[in-house]
C-alpha cells in the first residue's frame, strides 16, 4: 500500500479515537457506565491516539519520504 | 528556515488564518490552566463572577490583540525585539530580554511543579499544600529536579522534536481538558444528588456547589467579577498589550487574523479553567479539609491514568517552549555561550524555581506581576507608533540618533513599574488591576520624556 494511504488511515484512526473519547465521556455523563470502565476506555483511546497520530506524523516527515 | 529576525517579513512568507488558529488553540491549553481554575474556586468566586468575568475578560483580551498588537505587527512586520531595538537601542533591549527571560523561567518553574504533582500520585511523597511557599520535603524537591532536569535536557537538545510532539498532543489535550469538566460535573452532580429540572435548577446548582462565592479559603484574595475579568484580560498582557506577539502577527496577511486568538483563549482560558475549577470543587465536596491544589491527584481522581498523562504532557509541552524562549532571551545577553548550555542552565533554574510551590500556588499573583513588568514596553511601542509623529517627534529614535540606550523608553518602563508597585504597596489598588493605569502612565512618561530628550538635529 502506498505510504500516503497509510498516513491517511493513521490520521483517521487518531481522529476516530478522539471522537470515541468524547463519546465514552458523554456515555458516562449519562450514567450508563462506571467510572472504572470510563477510565480504562479513556486510557486505551489515548494509547491508540498517540500511536496513530505519531505514525501519521512520522510518515509526513520529508526525510522518510526521501528514503 | 529564515525567521526574518532583522528585516520585515516579505509577502511570500505570510501565513493564512488557520496557522494562527492552530497555534493559539494549542498554546493556551497549558499545564498552568490546571492551577488557575482551582485557584479561582479557592478565591471564592461565584458562578456569575467566573462565567461572566471570563467571558468579558477574554473578549477584552481578543480585542487587545486585534486593536493594539495586530495593526502594528502587520504594518511594520518586525519582531518585538527588532522593533524595540529601533525605539530603545540595543542595550535597553538586552535589559528587557533579561527581565523577559527571568519571567519565562519562573513561569516554566510553575509548569514543572504541575508536572511533578502527577509523579506524586504514583510515588507517595508529601506534596505542597495551598499555603506552602517553600519546598516541604526532600522527596518533593528530588521529584521536581528529576522532572525539571529531563525537561531542561530535552528543551536544550531536542526542542523541535518536542514542539512536534506538542502539536500532535494538542487536540488530545484540549479534549481531555473538556472531559475533565464533563466527568467532574457528573461526579459532583451524583454526590450532590442534583437532578436537572430546567435552567433554574442548573444555575442554582452552579451557585451552591460549583462556584459557591462567599469567603475565599484562608490566605487567598477574594475574587469578584472584576477580578476574574481583569485576570482573564491581563493574564496574556505581555503578549497583546505588551506587544510580544508582534513577532507572531508580523506573518499575518491582515490584522483581522488576530481574531484567531479567540480560539485559544476560549479553549484555554474559558473551558480549561472552568473544567479545572470543577475538578477542585469536586475535591472540596468530597473533603472540605483537602484544600491542596495538586493537578496530578485532581486529574487522576476523575480520569485515571489518562488524567495523569494529560497533566505531565500539558506541563512538559508548555514548559519546553517557555524554557526555550527564556534561553533565547538569555543568550541574547550572553551571546558567547552556546544555545544548548544557556537553554539547559535556564531549564535547571526553572527546575529549582519549580521546587518552590510559591510560583504555582501564588500563580494568580505571579501572572499579574509578570504582565505588569513587561506591559510598559508595549505602551512605549504603541506611543512610538501612533503618537510621536502627531506630536512632531521621531519614531524609532534610538535608530535615528544612533543610541544604544534611549533613556525616555527606559524611564517609561522602570518608572511605570515603580508607580504600579507604589499603587499596590500603598493599597490604592490590587496587583490584578494595576496594569490598566500602568499602561497610561507608561504612555504619558514616554511622550513627555521624548519631548524633552529628542534633539532638534535628529528631528530635522
Amino acid at each position: 500500500m502506498k505510504k500516503i494511504y497509510v498516513r491517511y488511515i493513521s490520521a483517521a484512526i487518531a481522529w476516530i479515537s478522539l471522537v470515541l473519547m468524547l463519546f465514552f465521556s458523554l456515555e458516562y455523563f449519562n450514567s450508563s457506565v462506571s467510572a472504572e470502565v470510563l477510565k480504562t476506555r479513556l486510557f486505551m483511546s489515548t494509547v491508540i491516539y498517540f500511536i496513530a497520530a505519531a505514525g501519521a506524523e512520522i510518515l509526513k516527515t520529508p526525510s522518510i519520504d526521501n528514503k | 528556515m529564515n525567521e526574518y529576525e532583522r528585516e520585515p517579513v516579505p509577502e511570500k512568507a505570510l501565513l493564512g488564518f488557520k496557522s494562527f488558529l492552530g497555534m493559539y488553540a494549542g498554546e493556551h491549553c497549558a499545564g498552568t490552566e490546571l492551577m488557575i481554575g482551582p485557584l479561582f474556586v479557592a478565591a471564592g468566586v461565584s458562578a456569575f463572577s467566573v462565567l461572566g468575568g471570563l467571558l468579558l475578560g477574554n473578549i477584552l483580551a481578543v480585542l487587545s490583540w486585534l486593536l493594539l498588537t495586530a495593526p502594528i505587527a502587520v504594518k511594520m512586520r518586525l519582531t518585538l525585539y527588532y522593533q524595540l531595538e529601533k525605539i530603545c537601542g540595543r542595550k535597553l533591549v538586552t535589559l528587557y530580554n533579561l527581565a523577559n527571560g527571568s519571567m519565562f523561567c519562573f513561569l516554566a518553574g510553575a509548569m514543572v511543579t504541575v508536572s511533578a504533582t502527577a509523579i506524586g500520585v504514583w510515588i507517595n511523597f508529601p506534596m505542597p499544600g495551598l499555603d506552602d511557599l517553600l519546598p516541604n520535603s526532600f522527596s518533593w524537591c528530588l521529584a521536581v529536579l528529576i522532572i525539571g532536569g529531563a525537561i531542561a535536557i530535552i528543551a536544550a537538545a531536542g526542542y523541535q522534536t518536542v514542539a512536534r510532539f506538542a502539536n500532535l498532543a494538542a487536540p488530545w489535550m484540549v479534549l481531555v481538558f473538556i472531559i475533565f469538566g464533563l466527568v467532574a460535573f457528573h461526579d459532583l452532580a451524583v454526590v450532590c444528588n442534583f437532578k436537572y429540572e430546567g435552567l433554574d435548577s442548573l444555575w442554582n446548582f452552579a451557585n451552591t456547589e460549583l462556584w459557591k462565592g462567599g469567603n475565599p479559603l484562608p490566605g487567598q484574595v477574594k475574587f469578584t467579577f472584576w477580578h476574574v475579568t481583569f485576570y482573564a484580560w491581563f493574564c496574556n498582557i505581555a503578549m497583546n498589550v505588551g506587544m510580544a506577539d508582534l513577532t507572531v502577527f508580523r506573518f499575518a496577511k491582515k490584522p483581522i487574523y488576530a481574531v484567531a486568538t479567540f480560539g485559544g483563549v476560549f479553549l484555554g482560558h474559558f473551558i480549561a479553567w472552568l473544567s479545572a475549577s470543577l475538578l477542585y470543587s469536586y475535591q472540596l465536596k468530597l473533603n472540605p479539609a483537602d484544600t491542596a491544589i495538586l493537578p496530578g491527584p485532581l486529574a487522576y481522581r476523575v480520569c485515571g491514568v489518562t488524567g495523569l498523562i494529560c497533566v505531565i504532557v500539558a506541563g512538559w509541552t508548555t514548559a519546553n517552549p517557555t524554557i526555550y524562549r527564556a534561553g533565547l532571551a538569555f543568550q541574547a545577553v550572553m551571546p558567547k555561550f552556546s544555545r544548548f548550555k544557556v537553554t539547559f542552565a535556564t531549564g535547571m533554574i526553572a527546575a529549582v524555581a519549580g521546587m518552590f510551590p510559591a510560583f504555582a500556588m501564588k500563580l494568580l499573583d505571579f501572572v499579574a506581576i509578570y504582565g505588569m513588568v513587561l506591559m510598559p514596553m508595549g505602551a512605549v511601542i504603541f506611543a512610538d507608533f501612533y503618537l510621536l509623529k502627531k506630536l512632531g517627534l521621531k519614531s524609532f529614535y534610538a535608530e535615528s540618533a544612533g543610541l544604544s540606550f534611549y533613556w525616555a523608553a527606559a524611564a517609561a518602563w522602570l518608572l511605570t513599574i515603580l508607580a504600579c508597585y507604589l499603587l499596590v504597596a500603598l493599597g490604592v489598588m490590587q496587583i490584578f488591576f494595576v496594569s490598566l493605569p500602568g499602561w497610561f502612565i507608561a504612555v504619558i512618561i514616554y511622550l513627555l520624556l521624548s519631548k524633552l530628550m529628542q534633539k532638534k538635529e535628529v528631528l530635522s
